[in-house]
């Protein structure tokens, strides 16, 4: 009888394994430089398992998060996406994205770097797996600081430092700046970022409340402000609208001394100033001492959206491309995985340090009760920094109306 | 689906009496409607299906995947009292309205009326102008935004040469008092290319007018007021309606543009309206803000069908 039961469930599981299943990814990498290497994981994947195969739809970058969202809405969406890193939870509270921690993801927690692992964690259980993060320093012309007289191998550590620096290597023509040392809203780096950077949070632990207008927030954006103040906002705006981009680059072309940006932009000066002479180090803290969200960073998921018709498989290729694919995907992209031992196969200089400034980079989330408060956000910034507005003024605004969105979200 | 007509008898016979089936004028409405059922099965589905359902949403909290419990006015109530976010995306729509669509009208006409003269190389000019028509996208928003660089851009290079003052110069989409302006001559550039309906109208105004009112001793000018605005009055009043719907429903320029900003002085309604659907998934509340926007824009229609009985000379009617 065992002996039975035994040869039937081989059968079916025979049976079951013939038949193959074809999974949907979907990817915002349709260019050039991304296509290839994407095109090489599926392949990687579907030679080794001939019984899952799956098929890569290319979805651009600004459509695929309503896409995706429609699809789930129509029941029928695909089985694995590639989505914006802060939003998981989100996607996690509204029932979009699948809950992993049922088909097994706990197991791989230790795979990955904590704060990555955290971003897709809602209410203990994981909705996404980390595929590439980043994490932003602070880049310098050792040049230019040669040439006002600064120590090249001396970059600034402190709030302080990078202020004083900054007046050393402002220049001026006439009346207008043809260079500004530094300016903390240029580059890739924002308040909320600027705000954890000096320790505080514009959010309560948990997500669920604005904190706005705490001293920590009201201090930056002062500092924010008065750096304006002093090179002239209008200066600092219309010296921003003459940055161009590729070899027009600011920092490439010596309009700024030093700039805050991701990770990779050590392949964008590669790519189009191979002799710029520079540094690449860690933010500058107030108090020149690194904590947890000294850097920040963003990045995408891979998530199961809700209703593929696969979900195990899928998860299954998840956890591999999460994993394995995201080791090619650092080789030959240089993006930072969220898997440690993928972070680990590329050894450039760039590469270690952005793999040493992980423990100091705070990945955040957006609320799920006010996913869009970046926007209410950003304007109390403008209004400050360009308008003359009071800082906590500003600040209190927009906590007003986020927490209005917050109330009627609940 | 042939209904249940009878073939028509022969002619020779006394017809007789039908208490079923159709006559000629019910054959023609049923062929009509089968003609357009293409077109009513696709609205059905695909727009009044959509609306009411979105007319339902606005009565409940929506958010496309986890809840859609009724609640009531509460959307409409909170739009109406408490969202100062709603009250600045209307006034900022009204305000592009206000100025691109009778600026846009006065463009398109102008150019009708250049292109209407009998000058050497009119075919030439009428193809050039018509290309914002065919030349659309992000490609010519990057253009634009080029245009309007503050630093780089051609007009603020163009104001410097002429002597404004660098510190004087806008800094259009980095000025909340200059993004909506700048927005609006933007859209001068996409009416100009509209100049086609004015100028089909223009041809259709028959001659011996002008010849009449020359003999009168009207001046040009004169002569544009009193003859040819009122008898292209019908375009211009379909013109306007149009271009009412259409600046009120303005967004995705500024979506690319300037993301609403600098300070919400951007923030149209359409893109308020995205903002909240797709970000916040707030389904419900911009359900309620779109028929709150259809409703304005009914009202405005109706405003402007009531007064077009003053100005809008239709050709054979007798008043």
């Amino acid at each position: 009888m065992k002996k039975t039961l035994f040869l039937l469930t081989v059968a079916l599981l025979g049976q079951a394994g013939a038949q193959a299943v074809t999974l949907d990814l979907w990817a915002h990498w349709g260019s050039e430089q991304r296509r290839p290497t994407i095109n090489r994981i599926i392949e990687t994947w579907n030679k080794k398992n001939p019984n899952i195969q799956v098929k890569y739809t290319f979805v651009p970058f600004d459509q695929l998060p309503t896409k995706t969202l429609a699809a789930v809405a129509a029941k029928s969406p695909p089985d694995v996406v590639v989505i914006d890193i802060r939003t998981t939870p989100l996607r996690a509270a509204k029932n979009q994205a699948s809950n992993l921690s049922r088909l097994g993801a706990e197991s791989l927690r230790a795979q990955f770097y904590p704060n990555l692992w955290a971003t897709a964690t809602y209410k203990g259980d994981q909705y996404g797996l980390p595929f590439v993060t980043d994490t932003r320093f602070l880049y310098y012309n050792k040049d230019l600081f040669r040439e006002v007289g600064l120590n090249p191998n001396k970059p600034p550590k402190t709030w302080e430092e990078l202020d004083a620096y900054a007046r050393k290597l402002d220049r001026k023509t006439g009346p207008v700046y043809s260079r500004i040392g530094f300016h903390p809203l240029y580059g890739n780096f924002g308040l909320e970022s600027w705000v954890a950077n000096a320790g505080g949070s514009i959010w309560n632990e948990d997500l669920t409340a604005p904190r706005f207008t705490n001293p920590t927030a009201v201090r930056t954006l002062g500092w924010l402000k008065d750096w304006t103040d002093r090179l002239g906002a209008r200066n600092v705006q219309a010296f921003r609208s003459s940055f161009g981009s590729g070899a027009q680059d600011p920092f490439i072309t010596g309009k700024l001394g030093m700039i805050a940006d991701i990770g990779g932009y050590a392949a964008t000066l590669k790519r189009y100033a191979p002799n710029l002479n520079y540094g690449m180090v860690r933010m500058p803290t107030p108090t020149g001492q690194p904590g947890p969200g000294t850097s920040s960073g963003g990045g995408f998921n891979l998530e199961v959206p809700v209703g593929s018709k696969h979900p195990k498989e899928a998860y299954a290729f998840a956890r591999w491309m999460a994993t394995e694919g995201a080791r090619i995907w650092a080789v030959e992209q240089n993006d930072f995985p969220g898997a440690k031992n993928a972070s680990l196969s590329v050894t450039t200089p760039a590469f270690r340090l952005m793999s040493a400034n992980m423990k100091y980079t705070l990945v955040s989330s957006a609320p799920p009760l006010a996913p869009g408060y970046a926007s209410l956000l950003e304007k109390s910034v403008e209004d400050a920094v360009y308008r003359g507005q009071d800082a906590r003024q500003a600040l209190e605004e927009a906590q007003t109306q986020v927490q209005r969105v917050i109330d009627s979200n609940k | 689906m042939r209904g249940t007509a009878t073939s028509s008898p022969p002619l020779s016979r006394p017809a007789l009496p039908r208490r079923r089936g159709l006559n000629g004028r019910q054959r023609e409405a049923l062929w009509g409607y089968l003609f357009i059922a293409p077109w009513l099965l696709g609205f059905l589905c695909f727009v009044l299906g959509p609306m009411l359902f979105s007319l339902y949403a606005s009565f409940t909290n929506y958010d496309i995947t986890s809840r859609f419990d009724w609640v009531g006015v509460q959307n409409y109530v909170r739009l109406l009292t408490e969202d100062t976010r709603f009250w600045r995306a209307l006034g900022n729509t009204a305000y592009y309205a206000a100025f691109a669509v009778p600026l846009g009208i006065a463009t398109g006409l102008l150019i009708a009326v250049l292109l209407n003269q009998e000058v050497r190389g009119q075919r030439f000019f009428r193809t050039i102008f018509f290309l914002p028509k065919v030349l659309t996208g992000v490609a010519v928003l990057l253009l634009w935004l080029w245009v309007f660089n503050p630093q780089v851009g051609l007009i603020n290079t163009g104001l410097y040469r002429l002597g404004v003052d660098e510190n004087n110069l806008p800094l259009w989409f980095g000025d909340p008092a200059w993004s909506k302006p700048a927005l609006i001559i933007m859209s001068m550039w996409t009416a100009a290319g509209s100049f086609m309906f004015y100028l089909a109208a223009l041809r259709g105004v028959p001659r011996d007018l002008y010849e009449s009112a020359q003999i009168d001793g009207a001046s040009p000018v004169r002569q544009f007021w009193a003859v040819t605005v009122p008898l292209i009055s019908p375009v211009i009043f379909f013109k306007i309606i149009t271009g009412i719907a259409g600046a009120m429903q303005f967004w995705s320029e500024s979506l690319i543009l300037t993301k609403g900003g600098p300070s919400d002085s951007t923030l149209f309604y359409g893109l308020y309206i995205w903002q909240t659907a797709f970000t916040d998934l707030r389904m419900g509340y911009a359900s309620a803000m779109a028929w709150i926007l259809l409703l304005i824009t009914l009202l405005i229609t109706g405003v402007q069908l009531w007064l077009s009985k003053r100005w809008v000379h239709y050709e054979g009617e007798v008043r």
